[in-house]
């Protein structure tokens, strides 16, 4: 029997997953506004976000408040590495190759994961106060969730003023509406792309510490789906757009939610079918999503 | 052209007398892998039809594999045990209870499903642009693994299918991949190949030029997903069994690398790419669980992609088909180089 | 204050310019003629570093700048105009204005708004709405007022007046007059000779690539071949 709690647990389930998948989507559409780069290898920075989030605190007992920060970091010296590694080196070379290079960046971070800390799944927890609960009414909601939800709000509020109040916000817009303008009034893309990949890999690392706390487990072929599902969230709320991005994730994080808790058991996986088909319905009847413009073809 | 002929048919004679010796004097282990190299060879040209010449990146042929691969295994599995591997008997219009296809119908049926299931995907599909299209197909594959794990009256699900006939062998294989040689060179030497490279080198001309795009986009990707069903079926009966994540992400990313370090656009380039690599796996699997570094084989492929992306983008066929006369023309060009040298 | 050696520039296989050389003396206008497809705009990319030369050098204020990127380029006092404005629609006009000075650190930003905003008051009065949302006539002030805002000592110009109405082409001119007489050295591409020859002190023609007719605009303008091609008879 559905009962009204019961759906609000759910609900309340999806509207986690959903900022989770806004915080990618953000992260994912910053860098396809600019580079036209489908970024498969997104959901690997989750993963390794995960990980070493988990090595600094279940192992070597660093400060949780200190390992978050740490983690931030971690996640921007690896957007670093990404760009410089993978695709300064293919600017100008069109998108195929782009998503190409990013799926072998994807595959290459995999399987060093699974080398590293072998194929099995890890139990993850956050510090005790993450799982007290906040009791409203009928339904209660644990802390870590609550952490969740607003730390999404937070990040894509920042990122939001960071586009509209400062200098190299304004310019990561403009270099995203015209690429070869934007060099020619003197904006240093490199650098600009640069910044977009480190706020999104370290947006990235620090949504793994959300996923592995609110899951409790952590593995090393976990990024993919997740990073894919990003990918769906974007398409839905528009490539490019940052509000697009987190209406896309709400939107996405609750149909699936809400399809594997009014699905009868055993039809759970069955929903990343659904997540593909949603997608596949949006390419079809709505390429620019619900929020996005319409896309230039760059060459 | 006479000459031409002879030569091409006494060279492919020759090339199945090798693998007649072959398969007389080497050991099993040996003779599966060049079974598997071919099955992966099938699976890699025919890729190479969509992503090579066409620029269309295909990443849902493992979903057209697996058509073929539980279409064949569904009406070639023994009658008798059926009952005890909890799979469905024919149904009247098939046979009936007590009979199973033999291999050659049941694997044209596994590809002739595939691509007849790739139109109906190909029709919105192909309509999108570049890397939308990629995105869309691995929603396919994707899709079709979440089928193939939930249909368990068909599949027997994330279990799998064990005790599939042996029916694979090299004659098979290579047999197939022959046929598929000749229909891929007919293709190209037509004025339908040149509208498929056309299209590639730039979809906005060929528009120009009034080349219906999807309709040019239709026939490789059908005819590949053929080749894919094919490919299918040849794994099941190679490898004896199947599961739903035979037909995933791995061997998807496995074969997309295959083409590319080979050389996406060339069928020299995907035979070479799969060979070296399919071979070089074997050779690393011993170091790989020796060592227990599991992850290894694809680590190794992965960086090999990468380096191939932003340092030799053409792979390692350079873009050219390697016939023996450019490879008699490349040897010459060197010695020359070193005389004046 | 620049000056073009012998520039070759490619677009992969395809040479777009073969050999040309150019000069432009400080505080002059000088312009760059040529039909569709002759080059005028590969020169500027050129000069503003999105394209680099294969040969060639290209010496501003007495150094080889062929090969440093467009943002260091921008730092040493070369602004641009492109072809079709290419403003930011997505962006407002106050956020283009701030685009045009990037590469600036210095104090005077806030004057130097005030005295574009001046120079094309309705720029002041469109500040905050979306570039875009601005007719064809206004996203040219204010592709220049973005390209000022550099605070250049070289501007290029390529072809100002193209898609513009004739009243609004007259302003743009005395703008481009006004704008020199402030002592900013002016490269202008045209292919409306008409209104170029009125304020250059110096004309180049480039035919497919290669430079072959230079001179005073009176010379320039009184040769057959200029009077058919471009001025009608
Ligand atoms: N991105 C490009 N790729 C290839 N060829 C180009 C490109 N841009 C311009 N060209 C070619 O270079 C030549 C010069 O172009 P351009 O400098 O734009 O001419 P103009 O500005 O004088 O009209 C033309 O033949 C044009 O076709
Ligand atoms: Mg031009």
């Amino acid at each position: 029997m559905l009962s009204a709690s019961y759906f609000a647990q759910q609900l309340i389930n999806g509207i986690v997953l959903g900022s989770m998948y806004s915080l990618l989507a953000l992260g994912m559409t910053v860098v396809y506004g600019i580079l036209r780069l489908i970024n498969f290898a997104h959901g690997a920075f989750v993963m390794l976000g995960a990980f070493f989030i988990y090595f600094l605190t279940s192992l070597w007992n660093v400060p949780f408040p200190l390992a978050l920060v740490a983690l931030a970091i971690f996640g921007g010296v690896m957007g670093v590495f990404y760009d410089t590694v993978g695709f300064r080196k293919l600017r100008g070379r069109g998108e195929l190759p782009l998503l190409i290079t990013s799926l072998g960046i994807y595959i290459f971070l995999e399987n060093l994961a699974k080398m590293i800390f072998s194929p099995q799944s890890y139990a993850f927890s956050a510090p005790d106060y993450f799982y007290d609960r906040i009791s409203l009414g009928n339904v209660s909601i644990a802390n870590i969730d609550v952490f969740t939800i607003a730390s999404s709000i937070i990040i894509v509020v920042a990122f939001s003023l960071f586009l509209r109040k400062t200098k190299v916000g304004i310019a990561m817009r403009a270099t995203a509406e015209d690429l070869e303008a934007a060099r020619m009034m003197g904006i240093n893309i490199d650098k600009v792309i640069l910044t977009a990949f480190i706020i999104g890999t370290a947006i990235a690392a620090l949504t793994g510490f959300m996923w592995g706390a609110k899951y409790s487990s952590i593995q090393y072929n976990i990024g993919f789906m997740i990073g894919v599902k990003a990918f769906v969230a974007v398409v839905i709320g528009g490539l490019g757009s940052v509000a697009g991005s987190m209406l896309g994730g709400y939107i996405l994080g609750i149909a699936e939610i809400l399809t594997v808790g009014l699905l009868p058991p055993g039809y759970a996986p069955y929903r990343d079918g659904i997540v593909f088909t949603l997608l596949v319905i949006i390419l079809l009847t709505r390429p620019s999503g619900l929020l996005g413009q319409k896309e230039e073809v760059r060459i | 052209m006479k000459k031409d002929m002879t030569k091409g048919i006494l060279t492919i004679v020759l090339f199945f007398i090798i693998l007649w010796i072959a398969q007389q004097n080497l050991n099993k282990y040996v003779m599966f892998i060049i079974d598997l190299i071919g099955v992966y060879m099938l699976i890699v040209l025919s890729l190479n039809l969509t992503n090579g010449y066409t620029g269309l990146f295909n990443l849902g042929h493992a979903g057209f594999m697996a058509v073929g691969a539980y279409t064949s295994v569904l009406l070639t599995f023994p009658a008798a045990a059926r009952k005890f591997a909890a799979l469905p008997y024919l149904p009247p219009w098939l046979g009936g209870p007590n009979y199973q296809w033999p291999f050659l119908p049941a694997l044209l049926m596994g590809g002739i499903l595939a691509a007849l299931l790739a139109i109906p995907v190909g029709l919105p599909a192909l309509r999108l642009r570049g890397h939308y299209f990629a995105v869309m197909t691995l929603g396919f594959m994707i899709i079709m693994e979440t089928i193939a794990i939930n249909a368990r009256g068909l599949t027997r699900g994330a279990l799998g299918i064990n005790a599939i006939p042996t029916y694979t062998n090299v004659f098979w294989t290579y047999g197939w991949i022959l046929i598929f040689l000749y229909i891929d060179i007919m293709l190209m030497r037509s004025s339908y190949g040149r509208a498929m490279l056309a299209i590639r080198e730039d979809e906005i001309a060929a528009q120009a030029m009034s080349i219906n795009l999807t309709k040019y986009k239709m026939v490789p990707f059908v005819l590949s997903a053929f080749f894919q069903g094919i490919a299918g079926g040849l794994f099941a009966h190679l490898t004896t069994n199947i599961s739903p994540y035979d037909f995933s992400f791995d061997l998807t990313f496995a074969t997309i690398i295959m083409l590319i370090i080979g050389g996406s656009g060339t069928m020299t380039g995907a035979i070479l790419g799969t060979s070296i690599l399919t071979a070089l796996s074997f050779a690393l699997k011993p170091v790989e669980e020796g060592l227990r570094l599991y992850g290894l084989i694809e680590l190794i492929y992965s960086a090999l992609l990468i380096i191939v992306m932003i340092k030799w983008p053409l792979g390692i066929s350079g873009g050219n088909e390697w016939t023996l006369d450019y490879i008699a023309r490349k040897l010459r060009l060197k010695r020359k180089d070193t005389y004046t040298t | 204050m620049l000056k073009l050696d012998k520039v070759d520039v490619y677009y992969g296989a395809i040479q777009a310019l073969r050999g040309v050389s150019i000069k432009v003396d400080e505080g002059k206008v000088v312009s760059l003629i040529g039909a569709n497809g002759a080059g005028k705009t590969t020169t500027l990319k050129t000069v503003i570093g999105l394209l680099k030369p294969k040969k060639g050098k290209v010496i501003y204020k007495g150094e080889n700048i062929a090969h440093l990127s467009s943002h260091k380029r921008v730092k040493m006092g070369i602004s641009i105009v492109p072809e079709g404005r290419r403003i930011f629609s997505r962006l407002t006009v106050l956020e283009n204005l701030m685009i045009g000075a990037y590469t600036r650190e210095d104090k005077g930003i806030k004057d130097d708004l005030n005295f574009v905003m001046d120079l094309f008051p309705i720029l002041r009065e469109r500040e905050n709405q979306l570039a875009g949302t601005l007719s064809g006539g206004e996203q040219q002030m204010l592709a220049i007022a973005r390209a000022l805002m550099g605070r250049p000592e070289l501007l290029l110009m390529d072809e100002p007046s193209l898609g513009l109405a004739p009243n609004i082409v007259i302003e743009v001119y005395k703008t481009i007059k006004e704008i020199n007489k402030r002592g900013v050295t002016i490269l202008l591409v045209e292919q409306n000779v008409n209104m170029a020859q009125r304020v250059s002190s110096y004309m180049y023609v480039l035919e497919n690539g290669i430079v072959n007719i230079s001179g005073t605009p009176q010379n320039v303008v009184s040769l057959d071949e200029i009077k058919k091609a471009y001025l009608g008879g």
